[in-house]
């Protein structure tokens, strides 16, 4: 009774435990072959557990034997290299060539040659302790010498389990015959659990981890195993002398029970192990995080969100700095300066990272070339994790986050929460760059001090339409210097331009720094995502999760075709499109319905790509809502009809000084006092 | 008027804040606190019959506060908006999804 009980319930954690290594070894592979060995494990497990009903199939001793050779195999397998990924294609086929040999001659003389079963199964202990002794030394004795000071002591951790395992399982045969079974099921099923523990755990060598996970493990045990190992016992006495209905009703509870199991993982245990769910605290902190507050205050509230959440214990910052990557935050005080070109940088640039582990930095063989040097990187940082923000190849800031407190790891929750805030970090080490460049140029006034040099020169920084078809100009103004409007052109080929003419809600800094982070994406965005559409919708999905909370973009984005005399736009809640074409000698309204980004979470259903013909001597005029809300002494507002008749008044004008005019009659009508930021933008097409 | 005035009342059906004044930037943070306080935690009716402008930000803010109230379960309205700030409204072209109203039994 007690080896049936024990050996389902030593399968069904093994089962488990092989699911949860497979989902979160470092590497895949590691992964596979541990969820592999688990298998092989829980087979052998519930083998033995059937085999001792009485009267149950005796092929099941045969499967039993067999199923533990495979996991000897499936150990060595696992051994090569460990916790490094190490091909070694003929070395493994080596092993499952043996396996397969062993198990081939082992069925033979079962079933053919009726050699005694009992002389069988002590040659298959000592055959399978013997392969598990023998990787365990080897990798102990020889362990691999691309293993850094990390990966030694979960290697170490493997090896001593094997031996372990080993020694337990040569004793085994010698027992009295009612301890032999119990005593090989406990050998091999530490085995299982060590392998996992070894695959899954960063610092294997740390009480508090080792503390938990045996914790963990028992009250899982007894949770599970309890309700479990009842209902095997009414099962067993209830169904009397019928040992295939019996077998068929355990391994029934068997698969039913590990639904249940795994979702007592999941659900109840994972607080336990250090899987709190954090992530919508997380973000509703990091949004209430106002960068008007000054670059120490939001980096503290930065510090203090981050730390709440995923309890680490040291924070470090970087920021990009003249090709450097300058500390502003580093444990210990230290200042440490890491070249922006060092290699393993680059390599993480290369690899498109934008987040990596100690742990796979150490396992995973993308980083082999740059390994050691990576190593050094978190040491110098002391971190487990480190975030690359960064748009394309252009690093913006790196954040290093340190050991958890307690001695957990980072797990999977862990890195999915990090790519989900992905996008905030970005904006933040955006934000902090920006700050720490603009705090060597401190003034009185510290919200225009921090960052209008920056921001004005993201402004001005457009590619201008220069064309012979084209005279173009704008204007940007703010009447607080820092504002959210933006204008910017990419020349895309000789004959087309695309164009971004919009304002990003917010005020001051926050809106400033929004628009700026937005126009970098934009252009980002650009490079890869040639479907208009589609560039508008990541567009607005990167508004909606990655700007801070309340921003919004109102705009449009445009496409002119000087060579096709078209232009195509996406109209965003961009105020007002006037057009004049020689024809109709008026300035009539285009831009049509539009929805401003940011507010819902999928634009695509909302928008639609317009086209409307610019023909020599049109003219083109694009404002945003700031010279519309131009307000006067008695209240009343410039509107569009003032800007329309504004534009018709300087038609004959070239677009500069057309534009020009235009501003100033919004500004004398405000008697020079406009409450929000002013874009306007000329296009006029020549012959 | 040119300071923002915001009054609280909470009922057993919900909360009314009633906005009086400009939104803009000067005044938008303290119409950003309360509206975000009451936001997750109540239904809430926000009368807007008396504010004299509404910035981008201020918009920003009855935007976020949809969602949040749309994710905590809770809902959100608009009391007779006044002129300008229905044409804030209609501006981001999703002036349906914001609930607005001509009375306070229409949403309690």
């Amino acid at each position: 009774m007690v080896m049936i009980v024990s050996g389902l319930l030593a399968a069904l954690v093994l089962v488990i435990f092989g699911a949860h290594a497979e989902a979160s070894a470092t590497t895949r592979r590691i992964g596979r072959r541990t969820l592999g060995l688990c298998l092989a494990m829980a087979a052998y497990a519930a083998a033995a557990a059937l085999e001792s009903i009485r009267g149950g199939p005796a092929l099941l001793s045969l499967a039993a034997d067999v199923l533990r050779l495979a996991g000897a195999a499936a150990f060595a397998s696992l051994s090569i290299g460990f916790p490094a990924e190490r091909a070694a294609p003929v070395a493994r086929a080596a092993i499952w060539g043996a396996w397969f040999v062993a198990a081939a001659l082992l069925s033979a003389l079962r079933l053919v040659s009726g050699v005694d079963a009992r002389i069988l199964r002590a040659a298959v202990e000592l055959a399978a302790a013997a392969a598990v002794l023998a990787s365990s030394v080897a990798i102990i004795l020889f362990p691999d010498r691309g293993l850094d000071r990390d990966e030694r002591p979960r290697s170490a951790v493997l090896g001593m389990s094997g031996i372990v395992t080993a020694l337990a399982a040569l004793v085994a045969p010698f027992l009295p015959t009612y301890l032999s079974g119990p005593v090989a099921l406990a050998a091999w099923f530490v085995l299982g659990a060590s392998s996992h523990y070894a695959a899954t755990t960063d610092h294997v060598i740390g009480p508090y981890e080792a503390l938990r996970v045996i914790l963990v493990g028992a009250v899982w045990t007894l949770s599970v195993g309890l309700p479990v190992g009842v209902a095997a016992w009414f099962l067993v006495e209830g169904l009397g002398d019928r040992p295939w209905i019996r077998f068929a009703a355990l391994a029934l509870l068997f698969l039913l029970a590990t639904g249940p199991a795994e979702f007592a993982r999941r659900r109840f245990f994972s607080a336990l192990r250090g899987g709190r769910r954090y992530l919508k605290r997380l973000e509703e902190d990091l949004a209430a995080i106002d960068l008007d507050s000054g670059r120490d205050t939001v980096l503290d509230a930065l510090e203090q969100a981050l730390g709440e959440a995923m309890r680490f214990r040291d924070f470090a910052v970087l920021y990009e700095n003249d090709g450097e990557l300058d500390a502003l935050r580093c444990p210990g005080g230290a200042k440490p300066r890491i070249d922006r070109r060092d290699p393993a940088i680059e390599h993480l640039v290369n690899l498109g990272t934008t987040m990596v582990s100690r742990r796979r930095a150490g396992d995973n063989r993308n980083y082999a070339i740059v390994r050691s040097r990576l190593l050094e990187i978190f040491d110098l940082l002391q971190a487990d994790v480190l975030v690359i923000a960064r748009e394309g190849r252009e690093v913006v800031g790196v954040f290093g986050l340190g050991r958890k407190s307690g001695g957990s790891d980072w797990g999977r929750y862990d890195f999915e929460s990090l790519a989900r805030i992905y996008g905030k970090l970005f904006v933040f080490a955006y934000y902090l760059r920006n700050a720490a460049r603009a705090w060597v140029i401190q003034t009185v006034d510290r919200e225009i001090a921090l960052s209008d040099q920056v921001i004005r020169s993201v402004q001005q920084n457009v590619d201008r339409i220069e064309h012979p078809k084209a005279d173009a100009a704008f204007v940007t103004r703010s009447t607080r210097r820092l504002g959210g409007d933006f204008i910017d052109f990419v020349r895309v080929s000789e004959n087309r331009w695309f164009f971004v003419v919009g304002d990003v809600a917010g005020k001051g800094l926050n809106a400033s720094m929004s628009m700026v982070i937005l126009k970098s994406t934009i252009r980002n965005i650009l490079k890869t995502e040639k479907n208009f559409a589609r560039l508008v919708a990541k567009t607005n999905a990167f508004v909606k999760k990655s700007l801070p909370r309340g921003s919004f973009f109102a705009g449009v984005f445009g496409y002119i075709d000087f060579a096709a005399g078209n232009l195509y736009f996406i109209n965003c809640g961009i105020p007002v499109m006037y057009l004049n074409t020689p024809g109709f000698a008026s300035f009539v309204e285009v831009q049509g319905d539009g929805k401003v980004l940011g507010f819902v979470r999928d634009i695509a259903p909302h928008i639609k790509t317009r086209r409307v013909a610019i023909a020599p001597g049109s003219t083109l005029a694009i404002a945003t809502d700031g010279i519309l809300e131009a307000t006067n002494l008695r209240g009343e507002r410039f509107g569009k009809e003032r800007l329309q008749r504004a534009l018709a008044e300087y038609h004959s004008y070239e677009a500069p000084k057309a534009v020009d005019l235009a501003v100033k009659a919004a500004y004398d009508f405000g008697d020079g006092d406009i409450e929000d930021d002013v874009t306007l933008f000329i296009l006029r097409t020549k012959a | 008027m040119d300071q923002l005035n915001i009054s609280e009342k909470v009922t057993d059906r919900g909360a009314i804040l009633v906005v009086e004044g400009p939104v803009n930037s000067y005044t938008f943070t303290e119409f950003q606190t309360k509206v975000y306080a009451w936001s997750k935690k109540a239904d809430l009716v926000l009368d807007m019959s008396a504010v004299t402008s509404l910035s981008s930000a201020g918009l920003g803010v009855l935007m976020a506060a949809i969602d949040d109230a749309n994710d905590a379960g809770r809902k959100l309205w608009i009391l007779k908006p006044s002129e300008i700030v229905r044409m804030a409204i209609e501006s981001t072209g999703f002036a349906d999804s914001f609930a607005m109203i001509g009375a306070l039994r229409e949403a309690f």
